[in-house]
Order: C-alpha cells, then sequence, then structure tokens
C-alpha cells in the first residue's frame, strides 16, 4: 500500500473552473439591473424553495434579511430549521443575506435574554456571517427556547416584517 | 497579492490562475464532494478579495490562503467517491480510493483539517497558527490521527 500522504495527495477531480469567482461589482450594469430583479424573484423562490431560510423576504421595494443556521453535530454540520432541537455545549453557525444589500444586526433570545452576537454587511446572496478573525458562531450554554433574530441594521425593533427569526430548542 | 490590496482586480484573477487548481483539490478532499467543494471555493476566493488587507506583505501567502480554505463552506455529509480519478495510488486497486476516502471523511472534521493542511505542506507551526492551536498540540494530533488512519486502512474490511 503507499504511503498514507501520498494517498492522500493522490485524492484529486476535475479542474476548477478556470474563471474567479466573480467579485461583487465586477458585473456590467446591465447584467446588475437582471441580477436584481432575479434576486427579488427568482433568487427568493429558491431560497424558499430549499426551505432552508426562515422569515420574511424583501421583494416589494421593503428590506428583507434572511438566516439560515446548522450545527456542528457528530462531527458533522447540519442544518436547523423552525423547531429544530439542539443540546447544551452544540454551536451553531449562520448564512445571511439581506435584499437589497445592507447591514444585518444578529442577537438571540434565550433563557439568559437577549444577546447581541454580530454586526456584519450582507449582501443579496447568502453568505457565511463572519468577522475578519473567522466565522460567527453561538454555543448554547443553557436549555431552553432560543429564538435568534436577523434584523436590517437601524431596525432592531423589527417593525413590519423586516426580520428573520428562527427559534431553536436547547435540551 | 500587493496589487490586488491596490485594487487591481486583474491580480485577482491572476492569483487564482496561479492558486486555483491546488486550492480545489484541497477543497475536494476536505468537503468531499464536488458540490461542496466548489461552494467552499468561492467562499474563499470571495474571502480573498474581501479580506486582502488583512494580508501582510512579506509573509508567505500560502498559509493565509489555506487558512481561509479550511473554514470556508461545509463538508458534505458523505464522500461521494465518484469526484475523485483513480489515478496515482488507485490505478492499480480502485477500492484504495473509496476506503481512503471513507477512513477520511469518518475523522473528526477538524482533525481532517489538521492533517490535510500537514499533507499540503505546512508544519506543525503553520497548521497551529491557521486553526488556532499549539504546535505541539497540532504534533501529537496529527501522530494519533495518522496512527488511526494507518491502522484502519490496514484493516482487510476499512
Amino acid at each position: 500500500m503507499p504511503e498514507l500522504d501520498i494517498m492522500i495527495r493522490d485524492l484529486k477531480g476535475a479542474p476548477p473552473p478556470r474563471e474567479a469567482p466573480r467579485l461583487p461589482g465586477s458585473a456590467p450594469r446591465l447584467v446588475l439591473a437582471f441580477a436584481a430583479l432575479a434576486l427579488v424573484g427568482v433568487g427568493v423562490y429558491a431560497m424558499t424553495e430549499r426551505g432552508s431560510y426562515s422569515g420574511t423576504r424583501g421583494g416589494t421595494g421593503t428590506p428583507g434579511v434572511d438566516l439560515r443556521m446548522v450545527v456542528a453535530r457528530d462531527g458533522r454540520t447540519q442544518r436547523v430549521t423552525r423547531g429544530g432541537l439542539c443540546h447544551v455545549g452544540e454551536s451553531v453557525y449562520f448564512r445571511v443575506a439581506s435584499h437589497p444589500a445592507g447591514g444585518v444586526v444578529l442577537w438571540v433570545e434565550g433563557p439568559a435574554g437577549k444577546e447581541s452576537i454580530a454586526r456584519s454587511p450582507a449582501s443579496p446572496e447568502p453568505s457565511d456571517l463572519e468577522t475578519p478573525t473567522g466565522m460567527v458562531s453561538y454555543e448554547f450554554d443553557r436549555p431552553g427556547a432560543h429564538t435568534f433574530v436577523l434584523a436590517p441594521a437601524g431596525e432592531e425593533d423589527c417593525g413590519g416584517t423586516t426580520c428573520s427569526k428562527l427559534t431553536l430548542e436547547v435540551e | 497579492m500587493i496589487r490586488l490590496q491596490q485594487g487591481d482586480r486583474r491580480a485577482y484573477q491572476a492569483l487564482y490562475a496561479r492558486w486555483g487548481a491546488r486550492t480545489m483539490d484541497f477543497l475536494l478532499r476536505r468537503t468531499g464532494s464536488r458540490a461542496c467543494a466548489e461552494d467552499a471555493l468561492q467562499d474563499t476566493w470571495l474571502r480573498v478579495f474581501r479580506y486582502a488587507r488583512s494580508y501582510e506583505p512579506g509573509r508567505p501567502f500560502a498559509p493565509w490562503l489555506f487558512g481561509i480554505a479550511a473554514r470556508a463552506g461545509h463538508d458534505a455529509r458523505e464522500p461521494e467517491a465518484g469526484a475523485f480519478s483513480l489515478t496515482g495510488s488507485y490505478e492499480a486497486d480502485p477500492t484504495l480510493r473509496d476506503r481512503v476516502l471513507r477512513a477520511l471523511h469518518r475523522l473528526d472534521p477538524e482533525d481532517r483539517r489538521l492533517l490535510l493542511l500537514n499533507v499540503e505542506g505546512f508544519d506543525a507551526t503553520e497548521v497551529g497558527r491557521m486553526l488556532g492551536m499549539r504546535p505541539g498540540t497540532v504534533r501529537q494530533r496529527l501522530t494519533r490521527i495518522r496512527r488511526h488512519l494507518q491502522g484502519v486502512l490496514g484493516e482487510p474490511d476499512a
């Protein structure tokens, strides 16, 4: 049997796309305009179809934000949805989107009261919630219902239907 | 990288042309699936652009890049053997690929990252810096992981 490191190095697949991932703002204006329309319609529809987002989405000119969460469990990450069950000691990670792009604020309302988790820019394309030092996570340290709330920056009162909420039970 | 820090978008494409394939191979091994690896590749390179200013000129680029790649995206629930070619070590024994892949993906994800970064050529100090661990801890875990994998792969039904 070949040496372990050599076997691992030999685990290769097809080459990656030739073009680097497209940078924000690098598309022509017409394409951007089309993309914006598509995000309002098809993009939001697609996220709804996947069933992985919670809360209200923008689509009529009203700002909207989307929150998706995964939990690190048994050495893997699993998506968690509204009403999902987690355990003390587990950590959850976040993917967020904002329609249109803008700042978002994330906090949790749980047995310990309201705790701020992060402030971050967000784009219409869902992306990991992170800071320059890495991905943002939240570790459960007590049982009970935890409601994670994502709001557009400046609208933390969740007036109207702009926030995205996801409640998990922790035991 | 310095050109990218100065806002030259062509430098981004040039960096990708040079490092994209190596990043992809790493991410494919790490995530275990083509779709997850492509997602992680996109995350990685967008972070390279977004956090270009956090790169310190004069320091090696590879540890900075792979530190980002080690955290980007999510791993697949189950590895997809078909995403990996049957070349090199696997030409003579195609089942070996599946066994190595399965053993690799039964590891704790952090252990897998640690091992793959080391196999990529980063020493314990560099891996520790990327993953926030002390070099001694990295060395101990690498020894344990390699011993475990060699044991598992030595078993007939691994």
